[in-house]
């Protein structure tokens, strides 16, 4: 499938600082993660086969582990890594909720020059999903977008109790 | 099989009705709808909504002609927590970069 989520945009910085943002630990940390979670960098091997391990605190309070092992580091053109989540430990488990979703994300993110700054491409896509899994990815593609804005408000709505 | 927990446990352990749950937490959808990704007919789809109706997990609206199934409110927080999280992933990140990039002057980001 070439279904996959893809985000991109420009950033007023260098490439240097760009690629240190998401090289240097204590660096990834400061940004990570959706507006109000908090993650806190275990352990970091920055090279082929090495692996990130983060836990990350909800705006909840509530915590989950993750780990990005990196398969392809080329310095300030190109990043790819395996995201998973896991335990504390360090081995990877499946989501940590009752929904399908693939036990790890190919995560291929490319750096390029742009005007005024550095573009950032960012593609993310399950690895070996099950059928089941690759169907949830893509009824779920739309939302990961934000084209269907309206589906999620209408959910939230739905959670709260209103019509 | 009594207790509502168990029976969410047995709802949500089968993967054709956690499909049918990821759908509907898109949107609330006629039989039809949810039963489109599935090689399955219309009774076997309804035979698994009964079940997570019978879970407290979903509920069913009549409108007009058709009857609708939609999340019920609260059944699936957990999820729908997990959900806007993955949503927020990436795009909430790269804002969250951007600031860091803006806050951090030349020659101090290292």
């Amino acid at each position: 499938m070439s279904e996959k989520f893809e985000i991109s945009r420009v950033f007023e910085a260098s490439r240097q600082r760009v690629w240190d943002a998401w090289s240097k630990p204590e660096q990834l940390g400061r940004w990570l993660g959706p507006a109000g979670a908090i993650s806190e960098v275990k352990h970091f091997e920055f090279k082929p086969g090495g692996f990130l391990h983060s836990k990350q605190t909800g705006p909840d309070g509530s915590i989950s582990w993750g780990k990005n092992i990196y398969r392809e580091i080329d310095p300030l053109n190109r990043l790819v890594w395996e995201q998973a989540f896991s335990n504390e430990a360090g081995d990877i488990v499946p989501a940590p909720f009752p929904m399908p979703w693939p036990l790890k994300m190919l995560t291929t993110v490319v750096f390029d020059d742009a005007a005024g700054g550095t573009n950032v491409s960012l593609t993310w896509e399950p690895i070996d999903p099950t059928p089941e899994q690759q169907a949830a990815f893509i009824q779920m593609l739309p939302s990961l977008r934000g084209g269907w804005t309206d589906s999620f408000e209408q959910l939230d709505a739905l959670l709260a109790g209103q019509d | 099989m009594e207790d509502p927990l168990s029976q969410r446990f047995f709802a949500l352990a089968d993967p054709t009705r956690r499909g049918l749950l990821a759908r509907l937490a898109l949107g609330e959808a006629s039989v039809a709808e949810l039963g489109k990704p599935f090689s399955m007919s219309q009774p076997a789809i309804s035979r698994h909504l009964k079940v997570l109706e019978a879970a407290g997990l979903i509920e069913t609206r009549q409108v007009a002609q058709e009857r609708l199934r939609r999340l019920r409110p609260g059944a699936l927080d957990d999820v729908a927590n997990w959900l806007e999280r993955l949503r927020n992933m990436w795009g909430q990140s790269f804002d969250r970069l951007d600031d860091f990039l803006r806050s951090e002057t030349e020659g101090t980001a290292d």
